[in-house]
């Protein structure tokens, strides 16, 4: 035990060693969070509609952008507007692609104005929680934890097979459990340090602050980590080498960056496959995390993706130690 | 599976292991007595790395049995790990620590108290080197520092893979001298390695292998006498020898370098001086004359029929 405790403090040494590891891990979660964080709270800027002659109504959604039937295709196609607002025998009709959303925000910005009476009635209250770095933060701590394990544990591993150390090892004592579990602790540790971090940061730029309980944001990150170290010694267990551990890393954590959405809900996804993307590990981890950071909620609600969690990292552990190879 | 009448620190029985079509080590039967020291020569790809391998638990014979202080792997390897210390071929340990703190991570691991870790420093003669990285060491350094893990925890069994492996000659030398140490010690010693020097300096009894086979085995004169290599004298010419003063001589004589150079098999009696006289009497002119008695190589090559190089 001694020398699995001794092994978790000598990783986590070696991880504040690595100016570069610790610029990855920590540094550049922060930078992200905070560019993403102010490039999306701004304001949205008024939407260029492009008309013949400016009607009469005012909005302050909307710039009316003047052109010409001469001008009007190449205005369209350089970008001086994407709705173009065409207004014949008092019919009003809006050309634009269906999908775009100015389309869909000019055609409300201009009913709101050519009718305001109907709109007085709605009153707009903000909540903190709905801004988008609500959103962002909860899924940048959870991709860190899935980075932080996969190339942290993943990656660790492999490294010190191609190196020989791993045979050095294998002739000690040491045993396999207490090898991976040695991993496995620093790899918590580091990640409740990211998280801390991650969590100061917003607290002090953007005002975020943990609704929930804190007892269940560590049993999430725990329960995290426990998944991705999981994963992780499964996808270490065998190769020597690290070019194949970087790509099996990447094919792991590459299509749940995209699909688990950390950037930008998953819901926009078809719904066969959102009803797939939800049971992903990170899935799981980034909803948890959000549920716990912008809801009053307890431990009682996050006992089963935790247990999903728990689950799917003991099972990669199992498989993983079944499968390692020493050398 | 457990052999507790035997006095030897390694017994293998026909042991084979192959890695896939590859056979690695055939069918090879070794007894290495305790306190013995034993060096396995062979060039590379014979089957040592391999043979060490199992004999350290770190692999499993696919055939035969390995015995470690007459207990096999099967059985308490944790307490085979306690008697057997390793030096492993270019091991890169953890970067980013300090050799101190590697150096307690394996006094951990074999549960030694501290100051064993600094009278083992003390000894490889690396106190001043504690704080530096395993990578901001030389490689005679990194060697030392090897050789210190292996024998943190005094074993009584010491494995060294090619321990002076491209080392420059004062650390060979400095490291010859710390392995003599331990011998003095009464360690057993199993070296691997492919210079002859590091072979004859540190082992009385050595084992070749070539193609995961043992060829031969035992001390240098056992081995030369078992090889029938008879010794030879060598004859260089300022001319070169022609094929009629070939013939003129009593001797059995092979020629080198286009006639230049001439060797010839004689018996345990026949004295330069005699080759002198005779080289004359035919009016042979030769520039230098020496005895050649067989060594290592000539012994591996006569065996193997390669060199080790």
């Amino acid at each position: 035990m001694k020398a699995t405790l001794y092994l978790t403090q000598l990783l986590l040494i070696r991880f504040f060693r690595q100016p570069a590891v610790l610029f990855w891990a920590v540094i550049f979660p922060i930078v992200l969070s905070i560019v993403l964080g102010l490039a999306f709270s701004r304001p949205p800027a008024p939407i260029r509609v492009g008309v013949l002659s400016p009607p009469l109504i005012q909005s302050p959604h909307i710039i009316w952008v003047k052109t010409t039937p001469q001008t009007l295709s190449s205005d369209r196609i350089k970008g001086a507007f994407s709705v173009f607002l065409q207004t014949k025998e008092g019919h009003w009709s809006l050309e634009g692609d269906p999908a775009h959303p100015d389309v869909r925000m000019a055609t409300l910005a201009i009913q709101q104005a050519s009718s305001p009476a109907s709109f007085q009635k709605i009153h707009l209250i903000e909540r903190p929680s709905s801004r988008y770095i609500n959103f962002l933060l909860p899924g940048l701590i959870a991709l860190s934890v899935m980075n932080s394990s996969l190339w942290g544990i993943g990656y660790a591993i492999i490294d010190m097979r191609s190196k020989r150390m791993l045979r050095r090892l294998h002739a000690t004592p040491l045993g396999l459990l207490s090898l991976l579990s040695a991993h496995v602790m620093s790899r918590l540790l580091i990640g409740l340090f990211e998280m801390g971090v991650l969590l100061l940061m917003g607290y002090w730029l953007f005002n975020v602050s943990v609704q929930g309980s804190l007892l269940a944001l560590l049993m999430v990150v725990f329960s995290g980590t426990i998944a991705f170290g999981g994963i992780a010694v499964l996808v270490g267990s065998r190769t020597d080498s690290s070019v194949v551990g970087n790509g099996l890393i990447n094919a792991v954590s590459l299509p749940m960056m995209i699909a688990s959405g950390i950037f930008f809900s998953y819901r926009s996804f078809p719904e066969r496959l959102v009803s797939i993307i939800e049971w992903l590990p990170l899935t799981t981890l980034a909803d948890s995390l959000r549920l716990i950071c912008n809801e009053p909620v307890g431990i009682q609600f996050i006992l089963a993706p935790s247990a999903v969690l728990i689950t799917c990292g003991v099972l990669g552990f199992l498989a993983g130690m079944a499968y390692f190879k020493w050398q | 599976m457990q052999k507790n009448h035997s006095p030897m620190a390694i017994e293998l029985h026909e042991v084979s292991k192959h890695y896939g079509a590859t056979l690695a080590v055939n069918q090879v039967s070794i007894s290495i007595a305790e306190g013995e020291s034993v060096a396995l020569l062979g060039p590379n790809g014979a089957g040592k790395t391999t043979l060490l391998d199992m004999i350290q638990g770190l692999s499993k014979p696919n055939h035969g049995q390995v015995f470690v202080f007459g207990q096999s792997w099967g059985e308490h390897p944790n307490i085979l790990r306690q008697l057997i210390g390793i030096s492993l071929q270019s091991t890169a340990y953890l970067d980013y620590v300090t050799i101190l703190e590697l150096a307690t991570l394996f006094a951990k691991i074999h549960q030694i108290p501290t100051p064993q870790i600094h009278r083992v420093f003390e000894r490889v003669d690396l106190t001043n080197l504690l704080n530096r990285r395993f990578n901001q060491l030389s490689g005679g350094q990194q060697q030392r520092f090897s050789i210190a893990m292996a024998i943190l925890h005094q074993p009584k069994l010491i494995l060294l893979d090619e321990p002076s492996t491209g080392l420059d000659p004062n650390a060979r030398h400095d490291l010859w001298n710390l392995i003599k140490g331990l011998q003095n010690d009464g360690m057993t010693l199993l070296l691997t390695t492919h210079y002859m020097e590091e072979a004859t300096t540190l082992c009385r009894r050595i084992i070749l292998m070539n193609q995961g086979e043992v060829v031969a085995d035992g001390s240098i004169n056992e081995l030369i006498l078992a090889s029938k290599i008879s010794q030879c004298i060598e004859v260089e010419f300022q001319e070169p020898i022609t094929t009629m003063q070939l013939e003129s001589l009593p001797y059995k004589a092979k020629i080198h370098e286009n006639g230049y150079k001439m060797s010839l098999d004689t018996h345990e009696s026949t004295r330069i001086s005699d080759v002198a006289r005779t080289l004359s009497h035919a009016n042979i002119g030769f520039t230098s004359i020496r005895m050649q008695t067989p060594n290592l190589e000539d012994i591996f090559r006569h065996y193997t029929g390669r060199t080790l190089s």
